[in-house]
């Protein structure tokens, strides 16, 4: 059974030419005609950049998640940066290569579940929460971490800023990624033990 | 007094650090009755908080869903996802369920406390186009919540012995919005229907009303005032306070507009310092207007130039600038005094 017709493995490579990235590795195959897996491998030319492959799935026909239907999606199953290889712009440049060889596959959406910083950084790189209330969550653990991390604020000022938190969009940078403090993400892995997972999508049709 | 059913006043706190310490910090609130009838209050500096608006619901409803990945999944190539989620059936189970998880993950201290509360009051607006089954316009709405609340405002500010006052949903096919209570205070509520019976006879009570000290008197004029508004709904035909089952109503809102002069028309008395000359009301042209200090306090004398001593008693003002006068005449409002007579102060001591 062939599956390449849904995306070559040319074109999974593609998205990885970025100037960041010197080698690229790509092991794909057909779970059948309908469905592509993808892991891919990459160095700066000394080390791998991710902790382990990053794994994506391509469905022919899947439910999306941006309204109620079905549509071509890109599952992106795992990407994990290792921590030297991160705030480089790397998931950016991915991400715009992404569009466009997707566009140019006729993918109808990219569906991620976030984990980590991966909550606010997809965010930040055009990616939408599937269920509003899951923002809404967000937005309540935020306020705890924000809470006990920032000590240096004092009450008034903390419920100012606070006040001003509609949406993750809401929060400025330095209070959720700090220089020298435990991100956001780090924060709730470390609280929780465990990665909360928020559905996220992205239309590409 | 009738007691209503169950409901659960839900609480959720969360603690605050700054280099002063920590604060725990109310950050909502609901009153919940079962899983489909509940009701927000506003709680200080996060009023209805959407965020922790949105983790009641999900709760209450048993629709809190979380998925997450294990620590140690993590390092695998595909790991499996695993999702939290609330089981129970009841929301005080559900309540319970939840709590460990709001603990952890959202930093917050759920508390339900059980509590009974009393029908206090309704306030009934009937109307053609008030109707909620067929939708109201907005700015009826507003109009109609905004009354209700500055009616029991009017009560709640005077007397303190209903304890938390909170809002029910209003009652469909109508626009009845009940209040319940913590406690009741039969004392209040007579003299709401007190109120109501004089508006209806033409006959307030002004010596009640303006008695000093008194918070029941207080209420009386403060409820009877701020029914005045109610004229400012256009489509209102009848009003009705519904106390302990009953209506009490009002049907020709002709007599709101003659409330003032009921209330204040006393004649009155008393000495102040001249303090300024405001000259003519610009809606009452014949009126002329000096303020004067009372006691610590403003009184605005009114001057009508029809008055047959209006020359004289503005002569007496002029001369006694930032000097103390007697006047008497008859309230009109809280501060005015429709003046009939100023003189110079003769002090008997």
């Amino acid at each position: 059974m062939s599956c390449n017709g849904l995306i070559s493995d040319i074109d999974i490579g593609a998205i990885y030419n970025i100037p960041q990235i010197a080698k690229i590795n790509v092991k794909a195959g057909c779970h059948s005609s309908v469905l592509k897996e993808a892991h891919i491998e990459f160095t700066d030319g000394v080390t791998f950049m991710t902790g382990h492959p990053v794994v994506r799935n391509y469905h022919a026909s899947s439910p999306l998640r941006s309204f109620a239907g079905i549509g071509k999606v890109a599952e992106h199953k795992l990407f994990i940066l290792s921590e030297s290889h991160r705030k480089k712009g790397i998931a950016k440049a991915l991400s715009q290569n992404e569009e466009s060889i997707y566009r140019k596959n006729k993918f109808n959406e990219v569906q991620l579940d976030a984990a980590m910083d991966g909550i606010t950084v997809w965010k930040k790189l055009g990616y939408d929460y599937a269920n509003k209330g899951d923002e809404n969550k967000l937005v309540a653990m935020w306020k705890v971490y924000f809470s006990n991390q920032f000590i240096n604020l004092d009450a008034a000022q903390k419920l100012g800023i606070m006040s001003k938190v509609k949406s993750i969009s809401d929060i400025p940078t330095k209070y959720l990624a700090p220089s020298g403090s435990l991100t956001f993400g780090e924060w709730i892995a470390q609280r929780f033990q465990k990665f909360p997972l928020i559905e996220m999508y992205k239309r590409i049709a | 007094m009738k007691q209503t059913q169950q409901r659960y006043d839900l609480r959720m706190y969360m603690d605050m650090n700054s280099e002063s310490g920590t604060e725990r910090l109310l950050v909502f609130r609901a009153i919940v009755i079962d899983h489909e009838t509940f009701y927000y209050i506003k709680v200080p500096n996060f009023g209805i908080d959407e965020s922790y608006k949105q983790l009641f619901l999900d709760i209450i409803k048993g629709d809190f869903r979380l998925k997450y990945y294990d620590l140690e999944d993590i390092g695998t190539v595909n790991p499996e996802s695993k999702e939290y989620s609330i089981t129970a059936s009841s929301v005080i189970d559900r309540i319970e369920e939840s709590k460990e998880i709001m603990s952890s993950l959202f930093g917050i201290d759920i508390t339900s406390t059980s509590m009974a509360v009393n029908d206090m009051i309704s306030f009934r607006f009937d109307g053609h186009d008030l109707n909620l089954k067929y939708g109201l316009n907005p700015k009826s709405a507003g109009s109609i919540f905004n009354i209700a609340n500055n009616l029991i405002g009017s009560i709640t500010n005077n007397v303190d012995t209903f304890g938390e006052v909170y809002q029910m949903e209003p009652i469909a096919a109508s626009t009845t919005v009940p209040y319940v209570s913590e406690h009741n205070d039969p004392e209040a509520l007579e003299i709401i229907k007190k109120a109501i019976a004089d508006i209806n006879g033409e006959c307030i009570d002004a010596s009640f009303a303006n008695r000093q000290h008194d918070p029941y008197s207080e209420l009386y004029k403060r409820f009877i005032k701020q029914l005045k508004e109610i004229r400012t709904i256009s489509e209102i035909e009848t009003f009705e306070v519904i106390i302990n089952g009953k209506a009490h109503s009002i049907d020709d809102f002709k007599k709101l507009r003659r409330i003032d002069a009921q209330l204040y028309n006393q004649h009155i008395s008393g000495n102040g310092i001249v303090h300024h000359h405001e000259r003519y009301l610009k809606s009452k042209p014949n009126i002329y207007v000096v303020v004067l200090d009372v006691d610590g306090k403003e009184c605005r004398l009114h001057l009508d130039n029809q008055h047959s001593r209006f020359e004289q008693m503005l002569r007496v003002l002029q001369e006694n600038d930032e000097k103390r006068i007697s006047f008497s005449g008859y309230k009109e409002g809280e501060s005015v005094v429709a003046a009939d007579m100023v003189a110079s102060f003769i002090s008997l001591s």
